[in-house]
């Protein structure tokens, strides 16, 4: 584990006085998938926002390859290859799936790779390659959350950061989109994936992490948490677990 | 704003649409190419044609903005007297030793002062508001500049305006042929734009602020752009409108018609698309010419009413029919 790709360490974020995330560190192997997986309100999206550079932390230090991103504008951020997939995917809707690839590769650090890009998105997702020209609003849940991972690779990402893919999904399509984020993964990927589906995401997982309450109450390998107890206790909550809570 | 159902020049393979709009283009390039050669040149169809075009060159310089990046600009009438007002000024004062009366040189100008005026009053603006406050702002600042314009001393001659020499007027010919190239310029203007790597920019901007900045485009410096060249195309339609009435003064070009027309020809002939400013430019050029010809003073009634029916049963514009006709079949 000698060079994490992304480290973060003792972070502390905040929405004004409310205290969100208390001493968040994790860190991500390069090549690796890393699931953050938690409640609802646990925290895990602000994590994703501050790695991206749209909130800022209160105290703490995240590194890219060792060197400290955690004051870059969330441009600057993109421009380095950290690659943020938000919640609800946010795809452009009256643009065609062709312009939103463009628009994934629209800094100058991407252009040349263009064709390569577009290439490598096509054999992810043919069903993309069928429908280029139609608007993205108009295509279905699944494809266009595989838009939303496409439109991430366009940008030749080292890092791509997926909140919540299977929001939305048919478990038929989960599934599928589970499978997707490994090939991914496979081409030499690193994710970090975001997930209230904790047990297709510590599936898949190399690492996991589990956060409740802002903070890293777990980690370990995926599958070793797939079958932990307290894990089914910090994500299901308490409270349900109580005969009559 | 409403979105582009169908507008000339998406990335589409050419079907049976592509080839009709380009039939229309090129029939259009042909009546209007040699509509003088058997028209008489006093007629009133000339003088109304000559309406129709400045009105196409403001109404794309407010589209692409308004339809492109989904910013409402209540300041149009600033850029269009900016526009006239330098006309004036270069002439009167012999600044670039050129013949004045349709100089391209001094078009180039009137219209360069507009889109430096909108760099200026965009910075600031633009950073900060967006939506109905961006709108506000850019009405105040056109009337913070209409107000230096009334107190501009020897420089623009407060009320009384500027005068420039009208004895060059021979006919409506020149004004005709002018008009119809800057018409088409500012047509092809939008279209080149909007099929750009900048208009790709400008449309991922409308839809998603947030979204398009995490792809790395530069939102400000983007909307930036869009309004200096809407200003510049609208600045250009001021300098065309100064020649032909020779006398430019805060009534007459700094009124607040010259931010209704544009937003009229938009919204009546369909924002954010290549042809929807150039069919409402022949209509609002109608209602004005005629109505006021006809009626008097009434015809801003009749915009009125006709504005009210178009956005209720027609809110893509006139250009909005055509998509509806393609559909059924």
């Amino acid at each position: 584990m000698a060079n994490p790709l992304l480290e973060v360490k003792d972070l502390d974020v905040s929405y004004g006085d409310i205290h969100v995330l208390w001493d968040v560190s994790l860190s991500v192997e390069e090549g690796t998938i890393v699931a953050l997986v938690g409640a609802n309100g646990a925290g895990k999206t602000t994590l994703l926002k501050t790695v991206s550079g749209l909130m800022h932390a209160r105290k703490g230090e995240i590194t890219l390859s060792g060197e400290p991103i955690q004051h870059l504008r969330a441009q600057e951020i993109v421009d380095r290859g950290v690659i943020h997939v938000p919640e609800g995917r946010r795809l452009f809707a009256s643009l065609t799936v062709m312009e939103n690839l463009r628009l994934g590769a629209y800094l100058p650090r991407t252009r040349p790779l263009f064709a390569e890009s577009l290439e490598r998105v096509f054999s992810l997702f043919p069903v993309l390659k069928d429908r280029k020209e139609q608007k993205a609003g108009t295509l279905s849940g699944g494809e266009q959350q595989m838009l939303a991972i496409g439109r991430a690779v366009m940008a030749h990402p080292r890092l791509v950061m997926l909140d919540e893919p299977s929001l939305g999904l048919s478990p038929i399509l989960v599934k599928t989109i589970f499978q997707l984020i490994s090939t991914l993964n496979e081409q030499k990927t690193t994710i970090l994936l975001v997930e209230q589906n904790v047990n297709q995401a510590l599936k898949i997982a190399h690492q996991a992490y589990v956060l409740k309450n802002g903070k890293i109450v777990m980690c370990g390998r995926g599958c070793d948490l797939l079958v932990n107890e307290e894990v089914c206790k910090a994500y299901i909550g308490e409270r349900a677990r109580k005969p009559n809570g | 704003m409403a979105k582009s159902p169908s507008f000339i020049g998406s990335l589409k393979p050419a079907g049976p649409e592509s080839l009709t709009n380009l039939v229309i283009i090129v029939l259009a390039l042909v009546f209007f190419g040699t509509f003088l050669f058997y028209t008489d040149i006093d007629s009133i169809i000339v003088f109304y044609l000559f309406y129709c075009f400045i009105f196409i060159i403001i109404g794309q310089g407010w589209n692409i903005v308004a339809g492109y990046t989904g910013q409402i600009s209540l300041g149009s009438h600033a850029f269009f007297g900016i526009g006239a007002y330098t006309t004036a000024i270069i002439w009167l004062r012999d600044i670039t030793h050129t013949w004045y009366f349709f100089d391209p040189l001094v078009m180039f100008l009137s219209g360069l002062a507009a889109a430096v005026f909108a760099v200026i009053i965009g910075i600031p603006i633009l950073s900060r508001l967006r939506g109905d406050y961006f709108s506000f702002a850019t009405l105040a600042a056109a009337q913070v500049f209409t107000v230096l314009v009334l107190r501009g001393g020897k420089l623009t001659e407060g009320a009384m305006g500027l005068r420039i020499p009208g004895t060059l007027f021979e006919d409506l010919g020149i004004y005709y042929w002018t008009g119809l190239l800057l018409a088409i310029l500012a047509t092809a203007a939008v279209f080149f734009v909007t099929r750009s790597r900048l208009g790709l920019a400008l449309r991922a901007i409308s839809e998603d602020e947030m979204s398009a900045a995490s792809h790395g485009i530069s939102v400000l410096r983007y909307k930036l752009i869009a309004f200096a060249i809407g200003a510049f195309i609208i600045g250009v339609g001021g300098n065309l409108y100064a020649y032909y009435i020779f006398s430019i003064s805060p009534p007459a070009v700094l009124n607040l018609n010259w931010l209704f027309y544009p937003i009229l020809v938009c919204i009546l002939g369909g924002n954010g698309t290549i042809g929807g400013p150039v069919i409402g430019g022949f209509v609002v050029g109608a209602i004005v010419v005629f109505s006021e010809t006809l009626i008097g003073r009434v015809h801003p009634m009749v915009s009125g009413v006709l504005i009210i029916l178009v956005m209720k049963f027609l809110p893509t514009g006139l250009i909005g029919l055509k998509a509806k006709v393609f559909q059924r079949h």
